[in-house]
């Protein structure tokens, strides 16, 4: 399994391999460091052995001369504590003995333990023993000495008893021969303790030596393990490299269009195995299509060739076809400048393509050149030529007894023929053939225009004759047409300028015509007209749909419309308003007929807002006026019926003849403004002017006011001390002030202050009266002298009436060369403001 | 004694037919404009009313055609004082529900009778 999957990667066999390089690497790395280690601890634990049995050793020797010593000062001393320690040592000596007796493992740790034993023996069965006897005897004093000596201890009972056995041995002096013993264990223990130096030597030399052998063979596996890397990991490179270079030489030689048949496939399950079994795949999948491509190419050509056989055959059949078609061509060429030519005269509008003209003529006739003389009035000929020069042309207009001549005078087609002069521009001196044909005009028979054809090379043949007479026919007509179109846009223009200047809107239509005719006035009607279209309105229905759109009654202008389209021309006109009521039209319809015959109709849109708004402020008038008649008229009515009819108390008799008298003044003042305005509109208003003092006017004026009125205050001031002097009718200047003031009074329903002032001002002298009334809307303003207007609200409603008392005083003033102002904020108050010429500079000036 | 309503703007008509048919009995109630007459018609009751045509806020047609919205007032007697006499205002004025017309200049001694008649009417329904 894993083996496999290895396998199916290049990187993953790689790795692998590395891993087991570093595995086995790691493997006796640490194989080396154990064996190391337990050596290394092995050879501490020997040293160890051996420096404690040395140690041993030394301390056992060193027990030995302590009981010598012991010994000796024992038997000096005799002292029996001594005695007690040597019997300790004893048992020391005795169990270090044993140690080694049982413990020793070498040779010389085994002599050296008999030797010791030996010694024991020696010392404690025969010396210890005798030197007690010695010490007995000495206590005794059987002996006396100071020192011991060896002889009298060989000299003592139980001496020689031991020597006897054998025990005790004797030297040649005859002493007790205890230092050979000693000597001979001390001799042991020397060659042991070297024994164990050396040993302990031997040991280390042997560490040392087996580290650097362990080392070595570590050292060996590293070289070995690269080996292997580098003998196994460098085939295994060399082998995919390989591989994949074939793979690559193969792919060139596919590139390059060669056949290969397919690549040895390795036995590899990796990306190799799988590029090379591709391989073989697309280098087999190429080769069976190029296989294809091949026999398809030979097939096309053998196609190729029996085609270009065809095409040889076709060629040839071409050749006569295209001779055939150059024929067909030019008569072609011909026909079609022939119906070119018959379509531009037969043009509706302007005949402007003269030089187009003469060209096709030159083409259809096979001429050189040509031109179109056209006769002019007066007998002067205007030209277009084609391929003339300037020089031709004059020689042509010029000559008396030229070809247009004869032509003109014949009235038919002329002809002629000449040498070429030998420094004419073209290249062959051949004869030309000229001709002329005259067009006439088909009302009088006059000579029009020419045609003027010229040929190098033959005459003109009778077919190009009949051509050129068949097109002199066709032109004269488009002249004759052109004139009669001509002529009929210059009664148009006519049309159009009368139509324009009457002030009427007005739109011409004809039956069964889409466009229309419309003037100037009915674009200054309606502006909106222009909205959308060029600046020009083409149809009717854009037209009409444009002002229907502003009408205020769009129903009652369609049914007139309807009606009008439908044929019926309504004897009635159609009065509608547009614009919110701001411009108010009449309209109605004038069929016009030409000896009888319908031909057109004609829709007139007037403006009559001038007019509606004078009727209605006349229709105002008469109810306005009625109103005002009929109220003091009633009272004085109704009260003398009642005077005369029943018993009423002298003091309602005083109330009721009051009322009858002051409404007959109301009245009668009434019936004065209405003979002013008449006498105004008639223009016939005559003033009486003179010199007056109009300070003193005005002081008696709002006196007289402010005597009549409670509830206002007014008051008079003069602004300058001076006398200003102007020329006027003093009952007009009267007039003037009391309709102001009466105003002032009457538009304060709730009292205030009226302030009458006079100031002069340069050559004028200006008064004011102001009040602080119930004021004027902004929106009244501009209208507030026009006759019959009052301002409309409810305020101004419960005041009544005429609507001529400021008209009057417009009147007035600008009869006097003065003018009046108004300045008003609505709740709060008005100022009227007249402006008079003072009399003093006239004087002066004269 | 009968109520009437006097609607009347111009101060001496409106003395003038107060004192004429105060005069006959009757009681009088006086309104200066259309505004103030629509009041006092709405909070009593009047066996008749007297209404000029033209007057300040609401003309008298105005003050009639709100007037006779409210149903309890369908049967309310209106005369209109009126200078108006052109025949295109009386036929508007009666569509809207004014049910007698008398003209300016008048005639007290004829209102006299005119009210009467029309008072006497009611009685006898």
């Amino acid at each position: 399994m894993i083996v496999k999957w290895i396998n199916r990667k290049i990187g993953r066999q790689l790795m692998a391999s590395f891993y087991v390089v570093l595995a086995t690497l790691m493997i006796s790395s640490l194989f080396v460091y154990n064996y190391t280690d337990s050596k290394l601890q092995d050879t501490r634990g020997k040293l160890e052995d051996i420096r404690d049995r040395s140690a041993r050793a030394g301390a056992l020797w060193e027990e030995w001369q302590d009981l010598q010593f012991n010994m000796r000062g024992y038997a000096l001393m005799g002292d029996d504590a001594v005695y007690q320690k040597m019997n300790k040592q004893k048992a020391v000596i005795d169990r270090q003995t044993r140690w080694f007796e049982e413990n020793a493992i070498y040779d010389q740790g085994k002599v050296y333990a008999s030797s010791s034993r030996e010694l024991y023996s020696y010392y404690f069965n025969a010396v210890l023993p005798l030197v007690q006897s010695y010490v007995k005897e000495k206590r005794q004093g059987e002996v006396d000495e100071t020192f011991l000596r060896g002889t009298t201890l060989a000299n003592l009972p139980l001496g020689k008893e031991l020597v006897a056995n054998g025990q005790l041995s004797l030297d040649a002096s005859g002493n007790i021969d205890v230092l050979s013993e000693i000597n001979k264990s001390e001799l042991a223990l020397g060659g042991y303790r070297e024994f164990l130096e050396d040993w302990a030597g031997k040991t280390s030399k042997q560490l040392e030596q087996e580290i650097r052998t362990t080392q070595l063979i570590w050292l060996s596996n590293i070289i070995v393990l690269l080996a292997v890397l580098i003998f196994f990991i460098y085939p295994f490179i060399r082998r995919i490299t390989s591989e994949l270079l074939e793979l690559v030489k193969n792919s060139q030689r596919l590139a390059n269009g060669e056949d290969v048949t397919s690549v040895k496939v390795p036995k590899r399950k990796d990306e190799i195995g799988i590029l090379a079994l591709s391989f073989n795949q697309m280098a087999g999948s190429i080769s069976e299509n190029k296989q294809h491509l091949l026999a398809k190419n030979e097939e096309l050509q053998a196609q190729q060739e029996e085609l270009q056989a065809q095409q040889e055959e076709l060629q040839a059949q071409q050749q006569e076809l295209e001779e055939a078609l150059e024929l067909t061509m030019r008569n072609e060429q011909h026909l079609q400048y022939r119906n070119d030519l018959t379509e531009t005269l037969a043009a509706r509008e302007a005949l402007t393509a003269y030089p187009e003209i003469i060209e096709k003529l030159v083409a259809i006739t096979d001429s050189e050149i040509g031109a179109l003389v056209f006769v002019d009035e007066g007998q002067t000929y205007s030209v277009v030529t084609h391929g003339m020069t300037e020089q031709l042309t004059e020689q042509l207009l010029g000559s008396d007894f030229s070809l247009l001549k004869r032509a003109d005078t014949l009235k038919k087609a002329v002809h002629s023929s000449k040498q070429v002069s030998s420094n004419h521009p073209l290249p062959y001196p051949y004869y030309m053939y000229e001709t002329a044909v005259p067009i006439l005009d088909p009302s009088s028979d006059e000579v029009i225009a020419f045609i003027y054809l010229v040929r190098y090379r033959d005459q003109f043949t009778n077919e190009q004759m009949r051509d050129v007479m068949s097109f002199s026919r066709q032109l004269s007509l488009s002249l004759l047409r052109m004139r009669l179109f001509d002529e009929m846009n210059k009664e148009k223009t006519k049309t159009e300028r009368i139509l324009d200047s009457i002030r009427e809107a007005v739109i011409y239509i004809e039956p069964g015509k889409e466009d229309v005719f419309v003037n100037q006035p009915l674009y200054d009607l309606f502006p909106e007209l222009r909205y959308g279209t060029n600046g020009e309105v083409e149809t009717l229905n854009f037209c009409l749909e444009a002002i229907h759109t502003i009408v205020d009654e769009p129903e009652a202008f369609s049914q007139y419309v309807e009606a009008v389209l439908a044929g019926n021309v309504p004897t009635d006109s159609l009065q509608f308003s547009v614009r919110q009521q701001t411009v108010f039209i009449q309209f109605y319809v004038e069929s016009i007929e030409i000896l009888g015959v319908h031909k057109g109709t004609m829709l007139v849109l007037r403006d009559v807002t001038k007019e509606t708004e004078m009727d209605r402020l006349k229709s105002e008038l008469v109810s306005t006026v009625s109103h005002e008649l009929r109220t003091p008229l009633s009272s004085i009515y109704g009260f003398t019926e009642l005077m005369l009819n029943r018993d009423i108390d002298t003091s309602r008799q005083d109330k009721y003849l009051q009322t009858i008298h002051s409404e007959t003044e109301r009245l009668a003042n009434l019936v004065n403004d209405f003979l002013d305005v008449q006498r105004m509109e008639a223009g016939t208003q005559s003033y009486k002017k003179a010199p007056l003092d109009l300070r003193l006017l005005l002081e008696e004026t709002t006196q007289f006011y402010a005597a009549s009125t409670k509830q206002h205050r007014i008051s008079f001031r003069a602004m300058d001390e001076s006398l200003p002097l102007i020329e006027a009718d003093e009952e007009k200047m009267k007039q003037l002030m009391n309709n102001l003031l009466n105003n002032a009074v009457k538009y304060s329903p709730f009292g205030g202050q009226i302030d009458v002032i006079l100031s002069v001002e340069n050559h004028h002298v200006l008064f004011k009266v102001c009040d602080q009334g119930i004021g004027i809307p902004a929106a009244a303003l501009n209208k507030l002298f026009e006759k019959f207007y009052r301002v409309d609200n409810s305020d101004s409603r419960k005041i009544g009436g005429t609507g001529l008392g400021l008209s009057i005083c417009k009147e007035i003033v600008t009869g006097h060369g003065g003018e009046i102002l108004v300045e008003s904020i609505e709740k709060q108050g008005s100022t009227f403001t007249v402006k008079l010429p003072l009399l003093v500079e006239r004087v002066t000036i004269s | 004694m009968a109520r009437i309503l006097l609607a009347e703007d111009e101060d001496v008509l409106r003395m003038l037919v107060l004192d004429t048919l105060e005069d006959e009995g009757y009681t009088i109630d006086e309104a200066t404009d259309g505004d103030e007459a629509y009041q006092k018609i709405m909070s009593q009751h009047y066996d008749l009313v007297l209404l000029d045509y033209m007057m300040p806020g609401m003309t008298g047609i105005e003050v009639i055609e709100k007037v006779r919205r409210h149903p309890d007032k369908q049967q309310l007697k209106i005369m209109m004082l009126t200078a108006k006499s052109q025949q295109s205002d009386r036929e508007r004025a009666e569509e809207i529900g004014a049910n007698y017309f008398f003209s300016k200049p008048f005639s007290p001694l004829e209102l006299i009778d005119v009210v009467g008649g029309i008072l006497s009417d009611r009685q006898v329904d």
